[in-house]
């Protein structure tokens, strides 16, 4: 065998091995982030005052939103602000895409935060979260639209709370985040004992309807200001952050509160 | 003579066991055993136990969970990790509410299993990978050797 025909074949296989080597170390996953309103905002449901409470639109302005671990020094930044209608699609619609972050390494993304900042331009130009629907009891049927302009920042460290692990990304596949917000903070929950924090915490469609003018309430947070209940209404907005089920610290809000 | 000899040894083996076997029959004893499980206890905020409420087990990097406990009245379950990493332990409080722990469990930490027992090591691994090679190696060259 010639000395030319032995380079050769050295050559080949390590030439072979270094391709396949730098296909392989190549980042082809994805982590998507999603908020989700769950059931209480696609489906409706009864508040803690009896008031049944459909959403046509739940908008939310988030911005500087990342998925990581430090321990494992993995960080996914989704670049951008985002308007998020968590009330879109049908009532068993999946939580809302915000966006994708490409290219990221395979790892465990199980901590989140996320901003939830006022819209700069638009319809609702300075707000940062927008409901409106309907809310009706015995005969009584009322639209509304509430502005809040209430901006915080959300820290979820330990990770999601459900039936499953979110945030786990593997090599070559997909996974997904969950920013969730819990809008029966808000307004409590009927099917939830009255002592319950749901409902203690919370203020109830009430709170609005007393701002009602000819049929309907449009109102907005700094009108609520001289409010007895404003203080248990923002504390209710600091508490709507979540990561499924577990809660989220709250950083960074725009009203001071005195403890 | 031999046979004798046989039946000898039975009875001595018999007469000295019999006894001790009395002694203990009616006795109470114990054993140390090695903890087969890690043991936890969950509160709330206050303090006070989270208790008989359902518990998620997710082992490390696994989306869906491996097994489903129940605390009792003090809030304390128990789990048995079977491998080294970060497992996530979901316990579901009241109104929907949740608290996630992500434990780290170290190769100390793994219950019920010898440090290194039954595990290979990468070194172990190339040592072993070696050995076959150069035993085929060998055995080639010994079939393949020019006979004199």
């Amino acid at each position: 065998m010639s000395f030319t025909r032995i380079r050769f074949l050295c050559i080949v296989p390590v030439a072979a091995f270094i391709f396949l080597y730098g296909c392989s170390s190549e980042k082809n996953s994805a982590l998507v982030f999603r908020a989700n309103g769950e059931d209480f905002v696609r489906q409706g449901f009864i508040d803690k005052q009896g008031w049944a409470i459909a959403f046509d639109t739940v908008l939310v302005h988030l911005s500087d939103i990342a998925a990581y671990n430090k321990k494992e020094g993995l960080r996914a930044e989704l670049q951008g602000n985002f308007a998020v209608d968590l009330a879109a699609g049908d009532d068993n619609a999946i939580p809302v895409k915000v966006g994708t972050v490409d290219n990221v390494a395979a790892g465990n993304y199980q901590s989140l935060k996320f901003k939830v900042t006022k819209a700069t331009a638009g319809e609702y130009r300075g707000s940062s979260i927008v409901m409106t629907g309907k809310a009706i009891k015995d005969s009584l049927s009322i639209p509304f639209i509430i502005k809040i302009n209430e901006t915080m920042t959300f820290t979820c460290t330990e990770g999601y709370v459900g039936d499953e692990i979110k945030g786990i990304v593997k090599e070559d596949s997909v996974a997904d985040v969950e920013m969730t917000f819990h809008f029966d903070h808000i307004f409590g929950d009927n099917d939830a004992p009255m002592d319950n924090h749901i409902n203690s915490s919370s203020v109830g469609f009430d709170f609005f309807y007393q701002y009602r003018d000819g049929g309907k309430v449009a109102v907005s947070q700094s009108e609520l200001k001289q409010d007895d209940e404003y203080e248990t209404f923002v504390r209710a907005l600091w508490s709507l952050g979540h990561c499924g089920e577990g809660h989220c610290e709250v950083s960074e809000q725009s009203t001071e509160l005195h403890d | 003579m031999r046979r004798i000899g046989k039946q000898c040894m039975r009875w001595f083996l018999l007469i000295l066991v019999f006894p001790a076997s009395l002694v203990y029959s009616h006795g109470t004893a114990y054993e140390i055993i090695r903890p087969d499980s890690i043991t936890i206890r969950a509160s709330f905020d206050t303090g006070e136990p989270i208790a008989h409420t359902d518990v998620l087990v997710f082992p490390p990097d696994q989306t869906e969970a491996q097994s489903e406990v129940t605390t009792d009245a003090n809030g304390i379950f128990a789990f048995s990790p079977d491998r080294p990493g970060t497992w996530s332990l979901q316990v579901r409080g009241r109104g929907g509410h949740g608290m996630r722990i992500n434990l780290d469990i170290n190769q100390e930490l793994l219950p019920g299993e010898p440090s290194g027992s039954g595990r290979v090591s990468y070194l172990q691994k190339i040592v072993m990978a070696a050995c076959v090679v150069w035993g085929l190696t060998g055995t080639a060259l010994f079939f393949s050797r020019k006979k004199a």
